[in-house]
């Protein structure tokens, strides 16, 4: 009897790292920590989306590739919950842009959380079908999210005419999420740049969303740095990935005067280093 | 176990949530903003949560109208109201 409670408990390393996440967890938000950190480590010992340590060459355990969809249940559960509880009204009620954007962004990460769930449902030619038909499409009818020129002499000719900005943004944003997807499993560096990039913007533009979205990538890479127990998946890769781009053409849009030019120039090495 | 995490999420929330409204109410004259460090708050948000919380009500403070239903922005023009604008 003792025996197979010792077989079914996780050891004592392991639990003394569960005891730092959630000591760490309640110290930097409170009950709301302790809650975000259950989440996660009850979808990190979930049998399904689990990766076996040789698959990946950078984790010496093996690994769920559900850190996607806790940090996209997490981001919801906050993000509702304050819309619902709060005088938070959601920016996709009041303006069409947002709700086209993150109605694209939603359908993106259903398709990496299909590929999660269950690996080789649908096959990459689908997939990238798929993702360049909705980004297309976005594109299409959102023509506001086009740059009309990025200060680049002979680029900017290029996004003069408008068709020829349309294809090129199209392929740079399904390029940008498979990119981004490559460099998660190479490396695992991706969710720390994340925090650091969406925290910025938060510090500077106060937007609730932010704020709930840099506090759920901060207690994903505390989680994660000490436990090693996600990878973010396609469901996360695409979720990121398309999540700050968003971000920095609303920046981009709405800077109109010289004092806002630091987020281009904060933003241009960001999403070059991804 | 999931469900008692997303509770105690829910519940950080609603506890939030009831602050701002708290700062709202008295008027933002800081007595909510200013106490991130009192020991019932950050049982509840911790320091971050706790920082974040101040920032956003803040942010509300510029652009919640109580006494009509013109919303008078102190923010640049162009940027999107996050609240609701109250009567």
């Amino acid at each position: 009897m003792l025996n197979v409670l010792r077989q079914r408990l996780p050891s004592i390393n392991i639990m003394y790292k569960l005891v730092m996440i959630v000591l760490l967890g309640f110290l930097m938000l409170g009950i709301t920590g302790v809650g975000v950190f259950i989440v996660m480590y009850s979808l990190s010992t979930m049998r399904i989306g689990r990766d076996l340590a040789a698959s990946h060459g950078i984790s010496a355990i093996n690994s769920s590739r559900l850190g996607g969809v806790a940090i996209v249940v997490t981001f919801l559960v906050l993000l509702i919950g304050m819309a619902m509880l709060g005088s938070y009204s959601l920016g996709v009620l009041w303006d069409t842009t947002f709700l086209n954007l993150w109605s694209t962004i939603i359908l993106c990460v259903l398709l990496g959380a299909a590929e999660d769930f269950r690996p080789d449902l649908l096959s990459p030619h689908f997939r990238l079908v798929a993702k360049l038909l909705a980004f297309s499409l976005l594109l299409w009818v959102t023509p506001a999210l086009v740059p009309q020129s990025i200060g680049i002499p002979l680029v900017d000719g290029i996004f003069a005419e408008p068709g020829f900005a349309w294809a090129l943004c199209t392929l740079f944003c399904v390029g940008f999420i498979n990119a981004c997807n490559m460099a998660d499993g190479a490396n695992g560096l991706f969710p720390g740049v994340a925090t650091i990039t969406i925290g910025v913007l938060f510090l500077e533009y106060d937007r609730p969303a932010e704020g709930a979205l840099f506090i759920t990538c901060l207690m994903f890479l505390i989680f994660n740095v000490i436990s090693g127990r996600f990878f973010l998946g396609d469901t996360g890769s695409y979720a990121s990935a398309l999540s700050s781009p968003a971000m920095a053409s609303w920046v981009w849009r709405r800077a109109t005067s010289p004092q806002d030019s630091w987020p281009r120039s904060y933003l241009t090495p960001v999403l070059s280093y991804w | 176990m999931l469900l008692v995490g997303l509770l105690l999420i829910v519940g950080g929330v609603n506890g939030l949530s009831s602050m701002a409204t708290r700062a709202v109410v008295a008027g933002c004259d800081g007595s909510v903003v200013n106490s991130v460090y009192s020991p019932k708050r950050q049982a509840l948000a911790g320091i971050v949560g706790s920082n974040v919380a101040s920032r956003l009500i803040q942010c509300g403070e510029n652009i919640i109208v109580r006494d009509n239903a013109v919303l008078s922005s102190r923010h640049a023009q162009g940027q999107t109201p996050p609240f609701k604008v109250e009567k």
